[in-house]
């Protein structure tokens, strides 16, 4: 096992992979650009190494930064984390090429699923169901047309490298095509650096089901069973959960084996998910993710397993430590995604300084944060600030506790979709577990926060405002969980 | 406030676009005030008070809140329900002076500015460019999340403040047009 690991990532999915290096026992390596300088996973690594200018292609982009990071500190691997160069393939033989071992997937591997046109062509070659589309892409705008018409308007363009729903648009007409296939092709070259895009039929109100599958250098490939994440906006995810409500023992088994054949066919290693759209009772193979995913956390409390740990074994060289039989799941578990962002205004990043978060806690609850009372968040990157999951015995009971929690979340500061997560989860049609892409427009379009919820927060600013300023001094420095003492210290003098 | 004031407080709060008429009385005997929003009375009392939470008895109903003040107003939340709560908005005198511009004065809508602190991805013209109405002029991004910003009429360059990697936010005049001479040939 590795005595030293660098994680080439930042916020709550460092801080994640951070807590397996420390319950491991291995050595740990941040890196941080300057606008991360006090941030939480920099303040629980064991060593801090800095990036510099805040912008991600000279950051956490920059691979020649990184692999001179991991060779002066003397890490033995690279854990990339989600985004940024988790699934690059130049990175991943350039850290092999620097004698380090890349927590993920082989190059190739990933260059054969990474690629989504590619993963398509796996997908087919093991007998998944696949989407009618493109099977290279293309950048020619004559080219999409015609490819647009044999498939069949509407059409989605989609980056050939992206992910995470970047460089997605809808197009129904050619004129729409042309517009659409220019802006997906800037958005992708500036988030990964690569602006190719391909076309697919565009399917109407189906389900997101995606399955987490692992494999080991020996050939093994389990799944973990499936995530539905269907409730989207702008095609990034807001909410998952497992079990799906649409899948039973027969669909499960069925879309299992599918996504192993596809991970197999890919020669696929480490932890990864194959994503469908289920229509019905119909699948189709969208995309291969080579990477840990931001909704790990459900997989592990219905199945007890820590990903980033078997992640790591896998790359030390280790078998799965269980066979397909031996996975189990229990109860249900459901995730909500705390961004920086306004539901208000259509969702628009909320960057600025957090004054206050606190935590949810209890029986069944999983909090995942890379924030602090008093940290900022830098508008260089993705506004995730936390998540937080929560596991019952039943999908009822599972959704009442994640709405106990978010109740009990507190962020101030930056506008976060809590209330609005609250309010979804509450709702009679999520409720009924009648989700499908599409259920965020056709349920919560121009949603708006309640009125009515005014009246506390009005008496309680009231009172703020006639309070001696004493009081009020007091509680405008820095908190007392602030982790860095050089903010801590200092206002002896207050009262 | 100051020399105990045996009056009620009285202030105007906004929430978002919503501006409210709020009074707190001083604290009687038994620790209640009187506390009324848009002429709605409230008893409350104060339970706990430490750096960032509030124990308050509303009606007779217990109440956890989180507190938080900043320049822009009070922060606060109850039960996952979060406020921001402001002063009322000024003038539209008063908020066009807040206003980064040049001397020749422009209104809001016809600056070129991002909606939100952003980091410039591209500059799409040079200084002396002509620019048609919605041209666009400059690209950002927050968040990985792309605008395009656009000339609100047409005209010439005559000024970029906007260079490639640098953090920009709202009020911050990206691009000054000079409008089109007369007699131009239409966009």
């Amino acid at each position: 096992m590795f005595t030293k690991v660098l994680v080439a990532n930042r916020g709550e999915i460092a801080v994640r992979v951070l807590r397996t290096l420390r319950e491991m026992g291995i050595a740990s390596v941040a890196v941080y650009s300057d606008a991360d300088r006090d941030a939480l996973h920099v303040q629980l690594a064991d060593e801090a190494v800095p990036l510099g200018d805040p912008r991600p292609s000279t950051s956490y982009l920059d691979m020649d930064k990184l692999v001179a990071a991991a060779r002066s500190t003397g890490a033995q691997a690279v854990h990339p984390g989600y985004g940024f160069l988790s699934e690059n393939a130049a990175f991943a033989r350039r850290v092999a090429a620097a004698g380090l071992v890349f927590v993920g997937p082989p190059a190739d591997a990933l260059a054969r699923v990474g690629d989504k046109t590619e993963a398509r062509r796996t997908a087919a070659a093991a007998g998944v169901p696949l989407i009618p589309g493109m099977d290279a892409p293309e950048a020619d705008p004559d080219k999409l047309a015609a490819a647009a018409d044999r498939i069949g308007y509407p059409v989605l363009v989609k980056a050939a490298a992206g992910g995470g729903g970047k460089g997605m648009r809808v197009a129904a007409t050619p004129a729409e095509l042309r517009a659409a296939a220019q802006a997906a092709a800037s958005e992708a070259a500036t988030a990964f650096a690569d602006g190719s895009v391909y076309l697919e039929r565009y399917l109407d109100r189906p389900r997101h089901v995606e399955f987490q599958i692992l494999a080991d250098a020996q050939g093994h490939v389990v799944h973990l069973f499936e995530r539905e994440c269907s409730v989207q906006r702008r095609h990034q995810k807001v909410l998952e959960e497992t079990p799906s409500p649409a899948v039973d023992d027969e669909l499960r088994e069925r879309m299992g084996r599918a996504a192993v054949a596809a991970a197999r066919a890919a020669g696929y290693v480490n932890a990864g998910t194959v994503e469908f759209l289920l229509h019905g009772r119909e699948f189709h193979f969208l995309e291969v993710n080579a990477r840990i995913q931001v909704e790990h956390p459900v997989t592990e409390l219905v199945t007890g397993l820590d990903l980033v740990r078997l992640q790591l074994e896998i790359a030390a060289g280790a078998p799965l430590p269980f066979s397909q039989e031996q996975v189990t799941r229990r109860g249900h578990a459901i995730e909500a995604r705390i961004y920086a962002e306004d539901p208000r205004r259509g969702f628009a990043p909320s960057p600025g300084r957090i004054l206050l978060v606190r935590h949810p806690e209890g029986p069944g609850v999983r909090c995942d944060s890379g924030v602090y009372s008093g940290c900022d968040v830098p508008v260089y990157y993705d506004p995730i600030l936390a998540k937080v999951a929560a596991h019952g015995p039943t999908r009822e009971a599972a959704v009442a506790r994640l709405a106990r929690a978010l109740e009990e979340l507190v962020v101030l500061g930056v506008d976060t979709p809590a209330e609005f997560l609250l309010d979804v989860l509450r709702s009679p049609p999520f409720a009924e577990g009648r989700t499908h892409t599409r259920f965020l427009e056709e349920h919560f379009a121009g949603w708006m926060p309640a009125a009515d919820a005014d009246g506390l927060a009005l008496i309680a600013a009231a009172l703020e405002r006639s309070s001696p300023p004493a009081v009020a001094a007091a509680a405008a420095t820095t908190p007392a969980d602030d982790p860095s003492p050089w903010r801590r210290l200092g206002g002896w003098g207050r009262a | 406030m100051g020399k105990g004031a045996a009056e009620a407080i009285l202030v105007k709060l906004r929430i978002d676009d919503r501006e409210h008429d709020v009074s707190v009385s001083p604290v009687t005997a038994d620790g209640t005030r009187r506390v009324v929003v848009d002429g709605r009375q409230h008893e409350v009392v104060s339970c706990a008070a430490p750096p960032d939470a509030r124990g308050l008895l509303v009606d007779g109903r217990r109440v956890r809140l989180h507190v938080a003040r900043s320049p822009d107003g009070t922060w606060v939340s109850h039960a996952g329900r979060t406020r921001l709560v402001r002063a009322p908005l000024p003038d539209a005198r008063t908020d066009d002076r807040k206003l980064k511009t040049t001397p020749r004065t422009r209104s809001a809508a016809q600056a070129i500015t991002p909606a939100f602190p952003s980091m410039v991805v591209a500059v799409l013209v040079q200084v002396g460019d002509e620019v048609r109405r919605g041209q666009e002029l400059v690209v950002v991004s927050a968040m990985k999340m792309e605008s395009r910003l656009a000339a609100p009429r047409a005209g010439k360059v005559k000024a970029i403040r906007a260079k490639v990697g640098a953090s920009v936010k709202p009020g911050d005049e990206l691009v000054e047009l000079e409008p089109a001479a007369e007699g131009t040939a239409d966009e």
